[in-house]
């Protein structure tokens, strides 16, 4: 990596850092209502969702897809998706610097706190691939949605199979 | 003389074959909501308008329960408001076996006097009377506390018309979502937003002195548990540690947390959580999912999911820790239980050949009773008064609340203008 | 052919027995109505206090201050001025005295005159009083006689009222005597209906049951019965009551009693609400099928 990229990446870095901003917990509400508002104010950043802010890929790289799909009832990481998560592997092994979250997501049928627990599972396959490959372990975070944040929102198969997946995150 | 003795003969064989006459008839009678009357109340104070039609709040929690179908106004042939005026000849002329009549008095410039009174029609006699004090605030309280009275005089079962539910709800905001944590009357009324958030929020759960929830939140992009003070908003985290965090629930002491951490490595295992002390003690250590973890009632054990024989099942632990035992066998897939506060049931969500369903199972008899329909059914829980189950269902793309009878007969949709709703907790009886 | 066999004083006992029996259940009696309805109080929750009064403080007036007295000053000595204001005195005497004839020749004059007038005013104003007191007199008696008129009105409303209330009364013991005749006249026709032909009526009966009308009077009452019995979500499954219910002719129920059942405060209510909700039950097919006697045997749907 050229010098310039490096400084570009470190800026960047830096920049987003600052954006990441807590959440702020509000002053309680005057007595005469019953309940506060503990609303949570989301960062700036923490939308949470296809944040394109958040992603920053190595250009050199070219377009590496950053969705991983799973079978029902599955957390293994499919023949055909084995290639994808080796190039993430080199691409974070490379440099000690990058940093990425990978989010777990199951479909929506069951219970909630368990499909947590289905996502992570699948978050969890995509590190191990990760860190068997080269990518260090202080690099990777994992995080769960369950079935709370759905790519697609309908019941059927092909809705149910959009969302088993684990999405990369390349945090900075 | 003969004809004499033949005649009184006649007379005594006649006699014996009658007096032993009956006509036996078998009823074989079906299950209705029982006819009652709500009265409208009287009302004596300034003001033109009585503050709060108790009257319709009462008939509105009585009607919801599902055993009683209060007749309409039009049909009242006389609206007394006290019992000396209540004709019982008139009564059960219309056909209901019970009439409530009542007024509020005015006693002060906020102050009120709320009366009701009871009647048997046919046994002819008041079955409970009571007067209580209310502000205008608290009306509405006084007359969910009359509804209360008057169906456990006529069911036997405790009422909870004056308890609480909490849920989450999800709204489209243009790209972004809306999760909102709110609480509400169990009727509904009186919506208050708790926390909001464009992250998802899940798993509320009260505590036993109903003044505060437990709820995860992820915001920041990680899962951290929090615990809210309704009355004031004030909230603390009590676990954000690396990995998950998630699916906490009160003890019946109110001074721990049963939660599952997931830690770096991602194995989901249950914990106790002291809340002062932010200490925790794990309880679990297989390496399959254990999760959504709760506590029997007697503060004795906590049940839980776990996959670890391969599909989700519920299995409990002694809470000093020790070995888990299974207690589910019936069906693929049991997650999620709930006891009833008698400790008598477990509500678990059930695989119902494809279907995901409400099932409740009777801890002593083990036999397990599916008492839901939809496809995609979640999220129970039991009123404080354990005969009534909330859990969320699928209407389209939007989650709805119903609310099931624990025998499964009585069933009620929740009325939502919410967009999509789920994880509906039932309060514990408000403590005075 | 009685003659062998014939025994009198154990069938006269039986005849007696029965004639009891069959008795006691002619006479209308209440089974489960109970006693007349006295609304009970409500229970207060709440008990005011009554706050403490303070007597008010009773505040001594202050004392009133002593008057101070001051002593003369004494005067100096002069004679000649003395005789000449002696004088001078004398004269002034003697105009005082001349002055105070004049005055009383003219308070004499005045006096009288005064004396004049005071008998005047003294002699209208007895006019006046004795105006004024005929009138009085007058209002007084007109208003007697107003009240006069008023107290025999009311004693005519009074014994108008009276006399209705006489009359309401005639009217309702009439009543209550036309209803007593009415239910001795039913009995007595309930009794002769029954010592009626008592043979023809047991084999048309006999006759009735085998052409299945008495099931039809069975379905009839059960359809009824059926109909108006709500049952309560509580009951449980294996529920069972047997009741005992007693119906006039024309169906009218006139008691229900339990047998047994194993149903709640609530289910128990609703058969009795059911039962007489149902009054009257339907006339049966045929007139000697009529059981004053019926037995219900309740159970739930599953």
């Amino acid at each position: 990596m050229s010098y310039t990229k490096i400084l570009a990446v470190g800026l960047l870095a830096a920049f987003l850092a600052a954006c990441q901003g807590s959440p702020s917990v509000p002053d309680p509400e005057p007595t005469d209502t019953t309940y506060g508002d503990g609303g949570a104010s989301t960062g700036g950043m923490g939308d949470g969702g296809m944040g394109e802010g958040e992603y920053l890929a190595d250009p050199s790289a070219g377009e590496l897809g950053m969705v991983i799909y799973f079978d029902f009832d599955s957390s293994e990481v499919r023949q055909q998706d084995k290639e994808l998560v080796s190039r993430h592997a080199r691409q974070i092994g490379d440099n000690m610097r990058i940093s990425v979250r990978l989010e777990g997501h199951a479909d929506e049928r069951g219970s909630r706190e368990y499909n947590i627990g289905l996502g992570e599972r699948r978050s969890q396959a995509v590190r191990q691939m990760l860190m068997i490959q080269g990518a260090s372990a202080a690099q990777i975070s994992t995080v769960s949605f369950g079935e709370e944040r759905p790519a697609s929102f309908g019941n059927s198969e092909a809705d149910y199979a959009q969302n088993r997946r684990v999405e990369i995150k390349y945090t900075n | 003389m003969l004809n004499r003795l033949k005649f009184s003969l006649a007379i005594l064989v006649f006699v014996a074959g009658s007096s032993y006459a009956e006509l036996v008839i078998d009823v074989q009678g079906v299950a209705q909501p029982t006819p009652v009357a709500i009265v409208p109340f009287g009302w004596e104070g300034s003001g033109a308008e009585i503050p709060l039609d108790v009257a319709a709040v009462i008939t509105s929690d009585l009607r919801r329960s599902g055993r009683f179908e209060p007749i309409p106004e039009s049909k009242m042939l006389q609206k007394p408001t006290s019992g000396a005026d209540v004709d019982f000849q008139d009564w059960s002329f219309v056909g209901v076996e019970a009439v409530v009549v009542g007024t509020v008095t005015q006693t002060g410039e906020n102050d009120f006097s709320l009366q009701f009174q009871l009647f048997d029609v046919f046994g002819r006699r008041q079955l409970v009377g009571y007067r209580m004090p209310a502000s205008r605030g608290t009306m509405r309280a006084a007359a969910h506390r009359a509804a209360d009275m008057i169906y456990e005089k006529l069911t036997g079962i405790k009422g909870v018309f004056g308890t609480k539910v909490a849920y989450v709800t999800a709204m489209e905001q243009g790209q972004k979502r809306l999760y909102s944590l709110i609480v509400s009357d169990q009727d509904g009324a009186n919506e208050h937003t708790i926390m909001e958030s464009n992250d998802p929020i899940m798993s509320p759960a009260w505590s036993p002195d109903s003044r505060q929830l437990a709820y995860v939140s992820f915001e920041d992009n990680k899962s951290s548990i929090f615990v809210q003070t309704l009355r004031s908003g004030n909230r603390f985290k009590v676990s954000s540690k690396p990995g998950i965090n998630g699916a906490p629930a009160f003890s019946p002491d109110g001074r721990q947390l049963v939660v599952t951490l997931g830690g770096v490595d991602g194995n989901l295992d249950i914990y106790t959580l002291d809340i002062t002390s932010r200490q925790t003690r794990q309880l679990t250590t297989h390496r399959a999912i254990d999760t959504e973890g709760t506590w029997s009632p007697d503060g004795r054990y906590i049940y839980f999911t776990s996959d670890r024989a391969g599909g989700p099942q519920v299995y409990r632990v002694s809470a000093k820790g020790g070995t888990p035992e299974r207690i589910t066998f019936e069906g693929s897939y049991n997650a999620r239980p709930r006891l009833s506060p008698d400790g008598t049931r477990l509500a678990v969500v059930h695989n119902d050949r494809g279907d995901y369903r409400i099932a409740v199972m009777d801890l002593a008899e083990k036999n397990l009773l599916v008492l839901s329909t939809g496809r995609q059914d979640e999220s129970p829980s039991f009123a404080p008064n354990s005969d009534i189950l909330i859990y969320a269902t699928r209407v389209g793309r939007n989650g709805v609340l119903e609310t099931v009878s624990a025998d499964g007969l009585i069933r009620q949709k929740m009325a939502s203008g919410r967009g999509d709703v789920r994880e509906p907790v039932w309060s514990p009886f408000p403590r005075f | 052919m009685f003659r062998d066999s014939y025994n009198i004083i154990p069938t006269s006992l039986a005849v007696l027995l029965h004639v009891l029996i069959l008795g006691s259940m002619i006479v209308a009696y209440d089974l489960a109505r109970p006693t007349p309805f006295t609304p009970l109080a409500v229970q207060a929750t709440l008990v005011t206090e009554i706050p403490e009064v303070t007597p008010p403080r009773v505040v001594e007036p202050e004392p009133e201050p002593e008057p101070v007295v001051e002593e003369p000053k004494p005067e100096p000595d002069n004679s000649e001025e003395l005789r000449r204001q002696a004088e001078e005195e004398k004269r002034r005497l003697d105009a005082l005295l001349e002055k105070e004839r004049l005055e009383k020749i003219r308070q004499q004059e005045e006096a009288e005159r005064k004396q004049k007038e005071k008998a005047e005013a003294e002699r209208k104003q007895k006019e006046k009083a004795e105006a004024e007191r005929k009138q009085k007199e007058k209002a007084e008696a007109e208003r007697k006689q107003k009240e006069k008129e008023e107290a025999e009105r009311k004693k005519r409303e009074e014994e108008e009222k009276e006399r209705k209330r006489i009359e309401a009364e005639k009217q309702r013991e009439e009543d209550i005597r036309r209803q007593r005749e009415e239910n001795e006249r039913l009995r007595r026709e309930m009794e002769a209906e029954q010592r009626r032909d008592e043979i023809d009526a047991e084999s048309e009966r006999l006759a009735a049951i085998d052409s299945g009308q008495l099931a039809v009077y069975q379905a009839m009452i059960q359809q009824r019965i059926y109909r108006n019995w709500k049952v309560p979500a509580s009951a449980q499954d294996d529920l069972f009551c047997s009741v005992r219910v007693r119906q006039a002719r024309g169906g009218h129920v006139l008691g229900v009693s339990f047998v047994r059942c194993n149903g709640d405060e609530a289910v128990k209510r609703s058969i009795e609400a059911a039962i007489f909700g149902s009054s009257p039950l339907p006339d049966p097919p045929e007139p000697n099928l009529f059981d004053p006697n019926i037995l219900l045997n309740l159970t739930k749907q599953q």
